[in-house]
């Protein structure tokens, strides 16, 4: 038992290493150079491109040697410092992504929780009728190897814009700013509805065909 | 189970950060779109690149002393009620009385001459080149403005900043820190503009109406709509849908079915008729002059007879833009173009020409593949590029690689990331390249200070990135900037003979003026601009740099539909 423990977790140390590892080094070796795609728009002459750049080298953490990069960067992720963007120039990584993830959540958690429930549920009381499991249950099949964004894709095309029953852009509504409303509620609900089906439903079809399987052992 | 999904809805509902808020009833709000490319992250009028993901921080938050009417070519006194040239070096700017920050402080010049000084002590201040000029900028009173030289000024930059510069509040300002100025997100800006900050999200800026802005009394101009909702989609196709749903009023986005759709009446534009979009600013086609055998006038001559424009108007802009005049002016300011160069000199699609431009300079097709070799027998390998995921510019290249192929030049294409892109432009180790940073100005010197920037540095950010090095047109260029702008046969004549050094050399190539891409309808405001029945002339853009250009004119000339 301990050495099951011990060899899943130098894997997963190993894993976590090599992660942040690529993670550091993808951006710092790819082509081109941020840095300079942000000065060149802005038509600075020669002097005050040099000042600019030591800004942002510094703002980056670039303005040391590599190896200490690549330590700063250990640093930073224990300590929860993601640095400031360059996309996002000059917003604080770990800002924009606690803007991103509610909305991943709101996604991700329900679709996870309700498409476990409903899938195994329905694979087994397929599963025990003989004409829903050759007529209901291949769609599990179809379902589960749909890549999610296609199925996305196709349900905005056929509910959004052919039946126009759904949103095809926006959080919410473009004419709301978020408040503790029913009215805001209810149209996040709306706004969330299409892409949280789009999950749904493809985990759903996995559960459904797995949850058959076992039934039937 | 149904408990946790309201937890975390409701988690997500709060951390939007903001409390309350309502919903914009649709016949105040307007609905534009076009403009961002990304989240906004910034409202700092001194950061210029970012300024498209939150246009309206100059024009409709921060105000700049005159605006421009393109149109008209004429400058329009804004916070400035007149400026005027006491002599060839002092110009006196005189301000309009009554304006207020919208914190109620009053503006004065003492704002004006803190905001032109930013530029003498931080030489990252974009306008800070300015300072090589300029010898003091002092408040005379709470209203006068007096900018002196101390030589004579580079009159055509001085003048296109004049409506540039967005005028900050000092009140605020004065006690922020180098960098804060320079590269600070200023949240929650204060302006002196129609608009006031309102809210943002990712996909999203909203703006609202300034009920106490100055200009209502003062210039007896009031913008219709009460909100502004200003919408980053994810694909134009996006914005073709909500267009024609009239979820949008305005887009400014690029759309290749409009010339279609606006034929049969479902969208507006400015021109009734093909290319139905003003022009923007010119395509010019960047060629590497450091590398053989661009670097042969005859070589380049040729390839310029080559491309055929029509196709790319066709193919890549499905008929939205018009062909550019070869000395890259656009057509409002035609009046530098000197016909008689053009005549003797320019350039058209014909590739008999080429061919025959290339057979007398010795490019011959020596192995028989149909391409031909470089007069010292070695073979020709040309990329052109452009950045990944710009599809009308994809296309474009596409278009220009397979007729230069026709003429016998083996040009291909390729599609880089932008940032690879953007570095290969800059440092020079690009082939062939397509660039258009030359906005729309008041000044043929704007285009032609990107097209000849000088001196060649390592790095070429703003311009001549094919590293064409001929001091007799910097030194013309040069001129050009010093030229006062009441002497228009100077300018005139200084342009004409940078026209007959250009196409004479040709170190890169004008190809089409890129659209100023605007389309509308008008199921809840009407009376947008346009050529044709009567409509206002100004023009209908809301991307960054034009909302001084016609774009908040637009806004106080539409009305309620019903």
């Amino acid at each position: 038992m301990t050495r099951y423990f011990v060899r899943k977790l130098t894997i997963y140390l190993l894993t976590f290493f090599l992660a942040v590892t690529i993670d550091w080094i993808i951006p710092r070796f790819m082509p081109g150079n941020p840095i300079q795609t942000m000065l060149s728009r802005a038509a600075l002459r020669a002097e005050a491109v040099e000042v600019m750049r030591g800004y942002y080298l510094k703002a980056f953490g670039l303005d040391v040697p590599i190896w200490q990069q690549y330590l700063n960067f250990w640093k930073a992720v224990f300590h929860g410092d993601l640095g400031v963007s360059v996309y996002l120039f000059p917003k604080p990584v770990i800002k924009v992504i606690a803007e991103a993830i509610p909305y991943t959540l709101a996604i991700l958690v329900p679709a996870i929780i309700l498409s476990w429930i409903a899938g195994n549920k329905f694979g087994a009381f397929a599963a025990r009728r003989k004409w829903l499991d050759s007529t209901l249950l291949p769609m599990g099949y179809f379902l589960t190897a749909t890549p999610y964004m296609w199925l996305g894709i196709l349900l905005a095309w056929g509910f959004g814009v052919a039946l126009g029953w759904f949103p095809i852009a926006g959080g919410y509504s473009f004419a709301m700013t978020p408040n503790l409303s029913w009215k805001f509620f209810l149209d996040l609900l709306w706004h969330w509805f299409l892409p949280f089906a789009s999950l749904f439903l493809v985990m759903f079809g996995g559960w459904a065909i797995g949850m058959r399987k076992y039934d039937h052992l | 189970m149904r408990g946790k999904c309201w937890i975390f809805l409701g988690l997500a509902v709060l951390s939007f950060g903001l409390a309350f808020g309502q919903e914009f009833p649709r016949n105040e709000t307007l609905y534009i779109s076009g403009a961002a490319w990304g989240p906004p992250t910034d409202w700092n009028p001194f950061i210029t690149w970012s300024k498209a993901n939150t246009s309206g921080t100059v024009g409709l938050i921060y105000e700049p002393l005159f605006f421009y009417d393109p149109v008209k070519d004429e400058l329009i006194p804004w916070l400035a009620e007149y400026g005027k040239w006491k002599s060839d070096q002092l110009f006196e700017v005189k301000l309009r009385e009554g304006i207020t920050w919208q914190d109620g402080t009053p503006l004065t010049a003492a704002d004006v001459v803190f905001t032109y000084e930013l530029g003498k002590k931080y030489p990252a201040i974009y306008y800070s080149p300015m300072w090589d000029y300029l010898e003091s900028v002092i408040s005379v009173g709470d209203y006068y403005v007096e900018f002196s030289f101390k030589r004579k000024p580079l009159y055509q930059e001085f003048m296109n900043n004049l409506y540039n510069i967005a005028i900050v509040p000092k009140h605020i300002w004065e006690t922020r820190t180098e960098e804060e100025i320079t590269s600070g997100a200023n949240e929650k800006p204060i302006g002196s503009g129609a608009y006031k900050y309102y809210a943002h999200g990712p996909d999203r800026n909203v703006y609202i109406r300034n009920e106490d802005w100055w200009g209502i009394k003062l210039l007896g101009l009031k913008p219709a709509p009460k909100y502004i909702v200003e919408i980053r989609f994810a694909t134009n196709n996006l914005a073709l849908g909500s267009l024609l749903k009239g979820e949008i009023d305005l887009s400014n986005n690029f759309l290749p079915g409009i010339a279609n759709l606006a034929s049969l009446g479902y969208v507006k534009t400015y021109l009734p008729k093909p290319p139905y979009m003003l022009s923007a600013n010119t395509a010019v086609l960047f060629l590497n002059l450091t590398k053989k055998p661009l670097n042969d006038p005859a070589f380049r001559k040729a390839l310029a007879y080559a491309i055929n424009v029509d196709a790319i108007i066709d193919r890549a802009f499905a008929g939205l833009v018009s062909r550019a005049s070869p000395t890259a002016l656009l057509p409002h300011l035609s009046k530098y173009v000197d016909q008689d160069v053009v005549a003797r000199l320019g350039f058209t699609y014909d590739p008999a020409k080429a061919r025959q431009i290339l057979a007398e300079a010795g490019y011959k097709d020596l192995d028989g593949d149909g391409l031909v070799e470089a007069p010292d027998g070695s073979k020709i390998y040309l990329e052109v590029t452009c950045p990944f995921g710009w599809t009308d510019w994809m296309e474009a290249i596409r278009v220009i690689s397979e007729s230069a192929q026709a003429a016998g030049i083996n040009v291909v294409y390729r599609y880089p990331d932008y940032g690879a892109w953007n570095t290969a432009l800059v440092t020079g180790t690009f082939d062939m390249t397509l660039n258009n940073w030359a906005s729309l100005s008041n000044t043929p010197w704007t285009v032609y200070n990107l097209l000849f920037n000088h001196p060649i540095r390592d790095i070429m950010g703003s311009g001549n990135f094919g590293r064409y090095n001929n001091p007799e047109i910097f030194a013309l260029v040069d001129e050009l900037a010093a030229t006062p702008p009441w002497d228009e046969e100077g300018m005139k004549s200084i342009c004409s003979k940078i026209q007959e050094i250009f196409l004479t050399d040709l170190p890169m190539i004008p190809l089409w003026y890129n659209g100023l891409w605007a389309q509308y309808v008008e199921f809840v405001w009407k009376n947008f601009p346009g050529a044709y029945e009567g409509r206002p002339h100004w023009l209908p853009c809301t991307w960054a740099g034009y909302w001084q250009m016609g774009g908040l004119h637009t806004l106080c000339v539409i009305e309620p539909a019903k």
